[in-house]
C-alpha cells in the first residue's frame, strides 16, 4: 500500500514538474513559501521540496561535479554533500525576497541563486580545511584523461580558452592563482570577504594591496594579449 | 564590475574556471555541458535530503593526483582502453589511503 501511495506521489508530483519547466516567478514563489510555512503544513512543504529538487538538481550537479573536478577534488562523498546542503538551506531558510534578472528566466535565475549557494559551500569547506587547491589548467593535462560520461562538454575547447591558458600559462602560480581566486569568489554588489583577501594574502606571501595590483596587472596582461591576436572571437 | 572584468570573467566562467553564478552563465554551462544525463544521487526520493539534514564532511579530501598516477591512467587512456570505475576509484583510494 505504502509502495503505490509513494509511486502516486511521485508521479502526481512529476506532471506539475513538467508544468514547471515554464515555471513563472510566482510559482516559484509559491514553493519558497511553503517552505518558510513547512511547519504549517509539512505534506505541501515537501512536495514542494521535490519538485523544486527535481527541477534544479541536474544543473546544481553538473556544476559541482565539473567544478569539483577542475579543482582536482575527486571525493564523491565530498560532493554529495555539498549539493545535500545546498538544497537543504533553500528549504531552512528559504528567500523570499528572491527576483528574477532581467531578461532571464526563472528557471536560469534560480540555478544561478543555487549554484552561488553551492559555491559558498564548497569554499567554506576547502577554507575549513584549509586546503589550498591547486589550479590546474587544462593544459597542463593529457587529453581524455578522466573521460567522464555523464559529463561530456558538448564543443571542444574553444579558441578563446587556448588562448586565455596561454596568457595565464605565463603567469606566476602566485598571481594566477590569486586573480582567479578573485574572479571566482567574487559576487556582484558586493566586495570580496576579508577572510579571503587575508587567507590569500598568507598562501602567497603577500599584502591586500599587493592582492589588488596583482588583480590589476593580470588583468590588463589578458586584456593585452586578447587585443594582439587577429583571430580574437568575440564571445556571445 | 567594469567591461573589462566582465569579458575577463566570461572568458574564465567558459573555461571553467569559475562558477557560473548568473543565468546568462548558467545558460552557457548548460549549453556546453550535457546536464541531463546525470543522476542526482537522491533523484529517486529527495525527502531523504531533509532527513538526513545538514551533513558535514568528516573524510580527507583527495586534492591531487600524483604524476605516477596520471602516467598510469594516461598509459591506459593511450592504449584506447576506457578505465574502469572500479579501477579508477582503487586508484584515487590507493592514494588517500598512502595520505594517512
Amino acid at each position: 500500500m505504502q509502495k503505490r501511495d509513494n509511486l502516486q506521489f511521485y508521479l502526481h508530483l512529476s506532471l506539475i514538474i513538467v508544468n514547471l519547466l515554464m515555471m513563472d516567478i510566482e510559482q516559484l514563489q509559491d514553493i519558497l513559501l511553503s517552505f518558510a510555512y513547512k511547519e504549517n503544513d509539512t505534506k505541501k512543504a515537501h512536495e514542494a521540496f521535490v519538485i523544486v529538487y527535481r527541477t534544479f538538481s541536474k544543473t546544481v550537479f553538473s556544476v559541482a561535479k565539473k567544478k569539483l573536478k577542475d579543482l582536482r577534488i575527486y571525493d564523491e562523498e565530498f560532493m554529495n554533500t555539498v549539493v545535500n546542503n545546498t538544497f537543504l538551506k533553500i528549504y531552512e531558510n528559504p528567500n523570499l525576497e528572491f527576483t528574477v534578472n532581467a531578461n532571464s528566466s526563472v528557471i536560469s535565475s534560480f540555478e544561478a541563486y543555487l549554484v552561488t549557494i553551492l559555491k559558498n559551500e564548497i569554499y567554506n569547506v576547502l577554507r575549513k580545511e584549509e586546503i589550498r587547491v591547486p589550479l590546474v589548467l587544462k593544459a597542463d593535462l593529457p587529453d581524455g584523461l578522466f573521460n567522464d560520461a555523464q559529463i561530456e562538454t558538448k564543443n571542444s575547447e574553444s579558441e578563446n580558452t587556448k588562448l586565455l591558458n596561454e596568457v595565464l600559462n605565463t603567469m606566476s602560480e602566485r598571481d594566477r592563482g590569486i586573480l582567479l581566486a578573485l574572479y571566482n569568489y567574487h559576487e556582484e554588489g558586493k566586495k570580496t570577504p576579508s577572510d579571503v583577501l587575508d587567507v590569500l594574502a598568507a598562501t602567497y606571501g603577500t599584502s591586500r594591496v599587493n592582492i589588488r595590483k596583482i588583480k590589476q596587472r593580470g588583468e590588463e596582461k589578458i586584456k593585452e594579449f586578447f587585443s594582439k591576436q587577429s583571430q580574437l572571437k568575440p564571445l556571445k | 564590475m567594469n567591461p573589462k572584468e566582465k569579458y575577463i570573467r566570461e572568458l574564465f566562467v567558459t573555461a571553467g574556471y569559475v562558477f557560473p553564478t548568473t543565468p546568462t552563465e548558467i545558460e552557457q554551462f548548460k549549453s556546453s555541458n550535457d546536464t541531463e544525463s546525470i543522476s542526482p544521487p537522491d533523484w529517486n526520493d529527495p525527502l531523504k535530503i531533509l532527513e538526513r539534514g545538514t551533513q558535514k564532511f568528516t573524510g580527507n579530501i583527495s586534492t591531487n593526483i600524483t604524476d605516477a598516477d596520471i602516467q598510469n591512467l594516461a598509459m591506459a587512456a593511450r592504449q584506447g582502453k576506457s578505465i574502469p570505475n572500479d579501477v579508477r576509484q582503487k586508484m584515487i583510494e590507493d592514494k588517500k589511503n598512502a595520505k594517512k
